[in-house]
């Protein structure tokens, strides 16, 4: 969807028209799903805090003036919500930071959670799924990972690429089967 | 295969996973919306005799509250700017009491903060935590806007002082340049409150953009409004404008 379709579906929202909240919700849904799932690695808190972000922008709409910039207004909601949950689950249960744990969540609940993606990318190591998520669904310029990741923009690249190779190589075996 | 199929693949293969709670989120929305209005919205069945009694007790009670209530003046106001712009109203032991967010910044960074009736200082921990979460501040952005007014001079500079330390010592491990820039919020002008207020921004960031201006014919109010506080020291000194207008160092 264009910007400026999404633009006026935000205005008819802003009015009041309701409806005008499921083509919002087509338009703007990947990024923020997987913003916070980038944050919280559960998809299911990630589904819960999902579900807070667009209460808290049906709620706040009105007080939003920023034209053009609307996905970004979305996604630092859903960012700060999953930074906030998961700063207080870090208080609540004892959270290992130096165990970098599947974007995807444990295997054993969230069998049916995610299944599309964590199947293509079911080679790649937990650093590899997260570059591609951040590059390809959430837009983020390997720059831009390399400073959230704390890594040099060559491992990056260099991460990307072998990611992708995996990828193909695994479309092909499947393809061939 | 190239790689602007494989990602097309994988986008779409991400859209598939994605939640659909499109349904259980607008039923959340109308139910609250409907508890609201139930709660606000309610019908009278009045008599027009009993309609103007009730009137009549409200307004008394107005005038009561009004001319019976002088908390609201000993509260002393505090002003912060890091482009979110709010003001706090603090009593006598620094607990916020009330709170006023000027743009869409404030409530934004406000949105987890839970700020009434608790105390001043601990609040201000949460709003650097949260702006440096939202990238407000930072090293490039370095710079909060704070002042207090309707206190007395020296109980407001203690404030002031206290303030300061807190929010320096608690920013600086992440923001290592932090600085605060103290306003001059006691001689505020009703005119320029009314200004700010119109704009959606603090008193001194509105100054700020009020003394550029008027040094300045080739810039207008709208070429400023946008800028963070950190910009509009950089027009100040590239328009050679020596100090922070209004402000004290």
């Amino acid at each position: 969807m264009d910007n400026q379709t999404l633009n006026e579906a935000v205005n008819k929202l802003k009015q009041g028209d309701d409806a005008y909240f499921e083509v919002i919700y087509e338009a703007t849904k990947t990024k923020v799903y997987y913003t916070i799932l980038t944050i919280v690695k559960d998809p299911s808190m990630a589904e819960d805090i999902m579900q807070d972000t667009y209460l808290k922008m049906l709620d706040s709409i009105k007080k939003y003036k920023n034209k053009n910039q609307f996905q970004a207004w979305l996604t630092t909601i859903a960012r700060n919500l999953a930074i906030n949950t998961f700063n207080k689950r870090k208080k609540e249960v004892y959270v290992d930071e130096d165990v970098n744990p599947n974007i995807f969540g444990s295997v054993e609940d969230q069998s049916e959670k995610a299944a599309y993606l964590r199947e293509i990318m079911r080679d790649l190591s937990h650093e590899e799924q997260e570059v591609v998520i951040r590059h390809v669904i959430l837009g983020e310029k390997h720059k831009t990972i390399a400073k959230a990741l704390n890594k040099p923009l060559g491992t990056i690249t260099w991460m990307y690429q072998n990611a992708l190779k995996k990828i193909r190589t695994k479309a092909g075996d499947d393809h061939d089967e | 295969m190239m790689n602007k199929d494989l990602e097309k693949i994988i986008y779409a293969a991400a859209e598939r996973d994605v939640p659909n709670v499109q349904a259980s989120i607008m039923a959340e929305y109308r139910m609250k919306k409907a508890q609201n209005k139930h709660r606000f919205g309610f019908r009278l069945p009045l008599r027009p005799l009993q309609l103007a009694s009730m009137m009549l007790i409200l307004l008394i009670i107005g005038f009561v509250a009004m001319y019976d209530h002088p908390v609201q003046d000993s509260y002393a106001t505090v002003y912060i700017d890091i482009n979110p712009s709010l003001e706090f109203d603090i009593d006598e032991e620094d607990i916020i009491r009330d709170a006023r967010l000027w743009n869409d910044e404030a409530t934004l960074l406000l949105a987890d903060v839970d700020y009434m009736d608790q105390p001043l200082y601990d609040v201000l921990d949460d709003i650097v935590d949260q702006a440096i979460t939202l990238n407000y501040l930072n090293e490039n952005h370095p710079y909060i806007i704070l002042d207090i007014a309707n206190r007395e001079e020296h109980e407001r500079i203690n404030t002031l002082a206290l303030v300061e330390n807190r929010m320096k010592h608690h920013a600086s491990d992440r923001v290592p340049n932090f600085d605060i820039i103290r306003g001059n919020a006691q001689n505020i002008q009703p005119d320029e409150q009314s200004g700010a207020h119109n704009h959606n921004m603090s008193m001194q960031r509105w100054r700020i953009i009020q003394s550029i201006v008027e040094e300045n014919s080739d810039l207008d109010v709208e070429d400023l409004i946008d800028k963070n506080i950190g910009e509009l020291m950089k027009v100040m000194q590239e328009k050679n404008m020596p100090n922070m207008p209004g402000m004290r160092p």
